[in-house]
């Protein structure tokens, strides 16, 4: 071999020897780059998700006028952007007292017939109800109650009576946070209706909701009847979203929550304890 | 014979940058694994309802699970420490496993499922609780190739 076959095979080994080099700093350099720019996207869509909950929020406890979308405020799916990507959030109207959400209902004194027993009343369907077990009286009252499956906060509560004979005229709401120690925050007095939603100032630590009933719409039947009994909230779902080579990226949040936008000084919302990422 | 030197030294050349290939991989694998793991462990963190730290670089909670209670201990296991552990081992694992009788109650010590291997025992790694704010601090190493990842997540429950 010439000396310039030699200095031909040189430059040629040596020109691999870059390559490769180079060749490994670039793999390595793209796999770093694309590792972070996962972690950056991620971290993006959780926070996304996350201001889609607190906007959500917000709309809530925000009258119309002042903005917002205020307490009864639904919605299948709203989106905003934010940034390099877009929120959306899902607002449904939320029963903490329904038995497929975590609660139970129970009677006192107790109804023995299962058709028509306290599980009726939180079980979602109107066409089904709880009848007492006797007349309400005042010495005699017919309680029906629900237990939360964590202590929550509650301001509204409504009842749905199958008919007007067997509404609630007279009746109390109650709180408790043991289910022995009650504190009255509603008493409704010759009530007409059948579908009656009633606020009050927001109770937290509520663990136990009773409705308490001592005098029904008439005489016959000699019972009350619920069809529905609800402590009304309500559920976000919050969707963040960023797209990126075609390809759109999300996560998602969701909780409950409870809200008053009455007036401007009592404007809150109240976080129940069941945030969760889907 | 010119040839055969040339080989030789190309061989020897190349012989470091394979090296640093298998480097960046095995980082690449820790780095992985880490995340992996960890994201596991912060998605069982966010949503607690309540958060406890422990003597022991642990890092203990409750969660709301359909309904019921449940609480977990995230802790650094190793097979030739015992609890509370010595932290005088290499190479500790951490494990998420269920508390008997709610979030200051007991487990056994290896039980759990296993989120993350080859975890430097503390002071190099932390597991704690600032408020409602955890720790998770972690040092991997495996062979020559050390990782930390260092994350603080609030509990929004």
């Amino acid at each position: 071999m010439g000396e310039k076959g030699s200095v031909l095979l040189m430059t040629l080994t040596l020109t691999i020897l870059l390559v490769s080099l180079a060749g490994g700093f670039l793999y390595a350099t793209g796999v770093f780059i694309q590792n972070s720019g996962w972690e950056e996207t991620d971290a993006q869509l959780f926070w996304l998700a996350e201001a889609g909950m607190q906007k959500g929020i917000w709309n809530l406890k925000t009258p119309s006028g002042s903005g917002g979308q205020g307490e009864s405020w639904t919605t299948a799916g709203t989106t905003e952007s934010l940034g390099d990507g877009s929120y959306t959030m899902v607002v449904e109207v939320w029963d903490f007292a329904l038995s497929a959400n975590g609660s139970t209902a129970s009677d006192s004194p107790a109804q023995s017939g299962s058709s028509v027993g306290p599980a009726m009343a939180v079980d979602g369907d109107d066409s089904t109800y709880w009848e007492s077990s006797g007349k309400p009286k005042n010495n005699a009252p017919q309680d029906l109650i629900i237990a939360f499956p964590y202590p929550l906060t509650v301001n509204k509560v409504r009842f749905l009576a199958p008919s007007s004979s067997t509404r609630p005229r007279d009746y109390t709401w109650a709180v408790s946070s043991d289910g022995s120690s009650y504190t009255t925050v509603v008493t409704g007095s010759n009530n007409n209706s059948t579908d009656r939603t009633d606020t009050f100032s927001a109770q937290s630590g509520v663990t136990y909701l009773r409705l308490q009933t001592t005098e029904d719409g008439q005489n016959n039947p000699k019972t009350v009847r619920i069809a529905t009994l609800e402590a009304i909230g309500s559920r976000i779902t919050s969707t963040g979203t960023i797209t990126a080579g075609g390809d759109a990226y999300t996560r998602t949040v969701r909780g409950t929550v409870v809200t008053d936008d009455a007036s401007p000084q009592s404007q809150v919302a109240y976080k129940e304890p069941d945030w969760l990422e889907l | 014979m010119l040839v055969g030197v040339l080989m030789t030294a190309a061989a020897y050349a190349m012989n470091p940058i394979l090296l640093a290939w298998s480097s960046q991989q095995d980082r690449m694998e820790l780095q992985r694994g880490l995340q992996h793991g960890l994201e596991k462990a912060l998605r069982d963190l966010r949503p607690a309802t309540a958060l406890q730290t422990d003597a022991d670089d642990a890092v203990r909670y409750t969660l709301w699970e359909s309904g019921v209670s449940n609480s977990y201990i995230l802790y650094l296991y190793h097979s030739s420490d015992s609890w509370p552990p010595a932290y005088n081992q290499t190479g500790y694992q951490l494990r998420k496993a269920s508390l008997t009788g709610g979030i200051g109650g007991t487990f056994t010590y290896g039980a759990g499922d296993l989120l993350v291997r080859d975890i430097k025992p503390p002071p190099d790694s932390d597991l704690s609780v600032s408020g409602s704010v955890a720790v998770v601090d972690l040092t991997l190493v495996r062979a020559d190739e050390t990782f930390r990842l260092l994350e603080r997540v609030k509990r929004r429950n």
